[in-house]
C-alpha cells in the first residue's frame, strides 16, 4: 500500500504540480512580452 | 517563394488564454471515461509509465511541429502547410486540410450528441434524479442515448459552439479560460474526496502500481499509445489553428509542454476519482471496471454516486458531470473552429463559416447520433485509419517538406529564452517519427483481425470501404485543394 501512495505522490508532484507550473509561468511570462510589445511600439 | 496570404488575422491577447484554449481542447470526454478504463485494464501503473514514455517521445515532439506549421505558416490548414512547406506545397496542404476534415471536424459528427448525453445527465445531476426512489440508471440511459432527445440535447451543444465560435479567439479564448481552471479543480476535488472514502486505497493500489508481467504485452504499449495519440489530439490540426493565433513571443515549448501535462493530470485525477471509488463502493469492482467503457460514466457511477448518498454523493455527482460537460463542449468548439478556419483564411465572415459548420456537423451527425452501429463506424475508420495519416502528414511537411533544423530554429526564434531548447534531437525524432503512424495502424487491424477476432469490435466489412472512401475523399480535397492554392499563388507576394 506505502508503495502506491508513494506513486500517488510521485505523479501528483510531477503531472499535477507541472501542469499548475506551466499556468504560472504564463502568467509569468506574459509580463515580459508586454514589456518587449511595449519596447517595440517606442 | 512565394507565400499566400491568409484573409483571416486574429492574435491572442494572452499566453494564459492560449494556453487554456489549447488544453482545453485537449482535455475532453476520453478523459473520464477512457483513460481511466484502459489503465485500470492495461497494467495500471506500466500503462501509466508507458503513457508517460509515448507523451515524451511522440506526443511532445508532434505537437510542438504542429504548433510550428501554424505559428511559421501564418495560417491554418491551406495557408500553413502551403508557406512553411518548400517542396511538395499541394501535398502538405491535403495534410492540412485531411488533419481539419478527417482527425477532428468529421469526429464532432458523433461527439456532439455524446456531449448531449453528457448535458443531459448534468441537469439530471443537479436536480437529484439519481437519488430519486425510482431511479433506474438503465432506464436513463436508454432515454438518450441513440434517441431524437438525444440527438436534440446535441443540438443544443451545436448551438452553444456556433455562437461561441462566430465570436473567433476572442469567444473561444474567454470561455476556455473560465472553463478549464474550474474543470481542473472540480476533477482535483472529486479526486481527493475520494481518497478520503474508506476502502478506497485498494483501488489507488490497483491502479497506481505497475504489474511488471504486463510489460512484455504489446498490447498494453499500443493501448497506451492510442490513449496519447486520441486523448493529447495531435494531428487534430488544432494546435496548427491555435499556432496561427500566437503572437512573435508567444513560446511554442511552453505552450506543447503545457499541453501533454494538464491532459494527463485532468485523466489521471479523474481515474484516481473513479477507480478507487468502485473499489469502495462496489461489491464487484473488477467485473466493473472491465464492463466499464462508455456505460461507466452513465450507468455505472450515477449508481456509485447513489450508493454514497448524502449531499456528498450529491455533490460528487454535481461536480463530476459539470466538469464532464466542460471538457466535452470545448472540444466541441474547437472541432468547430478547426472545420472552418480553412473558410475563414479564404475571406469567408466568422458568423457565416460558424452557422455553415454547424449545420454540415448537425446533419452529417443524424446516422450516428440515432444508431451506435454508425457510431462505432465513424469512430473506428477516424480514429484508427484517419489520425494515423494525419500524424503521417506532420512529419512529412515539416521534416521532409522542409528542413526541420530550419522548422526548429523558427520555434526558437523569440525575443524571449524558450521554455525548452529543443535540440538537433528533435529533428531527427520528428523524421523518425514517420514509422509510428504505420506500425499503429497495422498492429491494430491485426490485433482485431486476427487475435482478438474479426466479430471483437472492428469489423471488416465496414473498415475496409471506409478506408476506400476516405482515399476517394482525399483524391477530391486534393484536386480541389490544388485549384484553390494555384489562384491563391497567381496572387501571392
Amino acid at each position: 500500500m506505502a508503495l502506491a501512495w508513494i506513486l500517488f505522490f510521485i505523479f501528483m508532484w510531477l503531472i499535477v504540480i507541472g501542469a499548475l507550473y506551466t499556468w504560472y509561468y504564463s502568467v509569468k511570462i506574459e509580463k515580459t512580452i508586454r514589456e518587449l510589445e511595449k519596447g517595440m511600439e517606442k | 517563394m512565394a507565400k499566400i496570404i491568409s484573409r483571416y488575422v486574429e492574435k491572442v491577447w494572452s499566453s494564459f488564454v492560449l494556453l487554456m484554449t489549447a488544453v482545453s481542447f485537449s482535455v475532453g470526454l476520453g478523459n473520464y471515461w477512457r483513460f481511466p478504463w484502459r489503465a485500470a485494464n492495461y497494467g495500471g501503473g506500466t500503462f501509466l509509465l508507458l503513457y508517460i514514455i509515448w507523451l515524451i517521445l511522440v506526443a511532445y515532439p508532434l505537437i510542438n511541429a504542429e504548433y510550428a506549421i501554424g505559428k511559421l505558416g501564418r495560417g491554418g490548414q491551406i495557408h500553413g502547410p502551403y508557406n512553411l512547406a518548400e517542396k511538395h506545397k499541394k501535398v502538405a496542404v491535403l495534410g492540412g486540410l485531411w488533419m481539419a476534415y478527417f482527425c477532428a471536424f468529421a469526429i464532432m459528427f458523433y461527439y456532439y450528441s455524446v456531449t448531449g448525453w453528457v448535458f443531459y445527465y448534468m441537469i439530471h445531476a443537479i436536480l437529484g434524479t439519481f437519488f430519486a426512489p425510482d431511479f433506474d440508471p438503465v432506464v436513463l440511459c436508454n432515454s438518450i442515448a441513440f434517441t431524437p432527445l438525444g440527438l436534440a440535447m446535441g443540438l443544443i451543444q451545436v448551438v452553444i459552439a456556433v455562437v461561441v465560435v462566430a465570436f473567433g479567439i476572442r469567444g473561444i479564448g474567454r470561455v476556455s479560460r473560465l472553463m478549464f481552471p474550474l474543470l481542473f479543480f472540480f476533477t482535483m476535488g472529486i479526486a481527493i474526496f475520494t481518497l478520503t472514502i474508506p476502502g478506497a486505497e485498494k483501488g489507488l493500489e490497483f491502479y497506481m502500481i505497475p504489474r511488471l508481467e504486463t510489460l512484455g504485452d504489446p498490447a498494453v504499449w499500443m493501448q497506451s499509445l492510442s490513449q496519447v495519440l486520441w486523448s493529447v489530439g495531435p494531428a487534430m490540426s488544432f494546435f496548427l489553428v491555435a499556432g496561427a493565433w500566437m503572437r512573435r513571443n508567444d513560446d511554442i515549448t511552453h505552450i506543447a509542454l503545457g499541453n501533454i501535462l494538464n491532459d494527463t493530470a485532468v485523466a489521471w485525477l479523474a481515474g484516481t476519482a473513479i477507480i478507487p471509488l468502485i473499489f469502495a463502493i462496489s461489491p464487484n469492482p473488477f467485473e466493473d471496471i472491465k464492463a466499464a467503457g462508455a456505460t461507466l460514466s452513465f450507468i455505472v457511477l450515477p449508481q456509485l454516486f447513489r450508493r454514497m448518498g448524502g449531499v456528498g454523493g450529491y455533490l460528487y455527482g454535481v461536480f463530476f458531470f459539470i466538469a464532464m460537460w466542460f471538457a466535452a463542449i470545448t472540444c466541441v468548439i474547437a472541432g468547430l473552429e478547426i472545420g472552418i478556419r480553412p473558410l475563414k483564411d479564404l475571406g469567408m465572415k466568422t458568423k457565416h463559416a460558424a452557422i455553415l459548420g454547424g449545420i454540415i456537423i448537425l446533419l452529417c451527425g443524424i446516422p450516428p447520433s440515432l444508431d451506435p452501429t454508425w457510431l462505432d463506424y465513424y469512430d473506428t475508420i477516424l480514429g484508427v485509419i484517419a489520425l494515423p495519416i494525419g500524424l503521417t502528414f506532420i512529419c512529412l511537411i515539416t521534416a521532409y517538406f522542409t528542413d526541420p533544423a530550419k522548422v526548429r530554429q523558427g520555434i526558437m526564434d523569440m525575443d524571449i529564452k524558450p521554455l525548452i531548447k529543443l535540440g538537433k534531437w528533435w529533428d531527427y525524432l520528428v523524421k523518425a517519427l514517420i514509422v509510428v503512424p504505420f506500425i499503429f495502424i497495422i498492429w491494430w487491424l491485426a490485433y482485431w483481425e486476427w487475435i482478438r477476432g474479426w466479430d471483437a469490435g472492428l469489423h471488416t466489412y465496414y473498415t475496409f470501404p471506409g478506408i476506400l472512401i476516405l482515399i476517394i475523399n482525399g483524391i477530391i480535397i486534393y484536386f480541389v485543394a490544388s485549384k484553390v492554392v494555384d489562384k491563391l499563388a497567381k496572387k501571392a507576394w
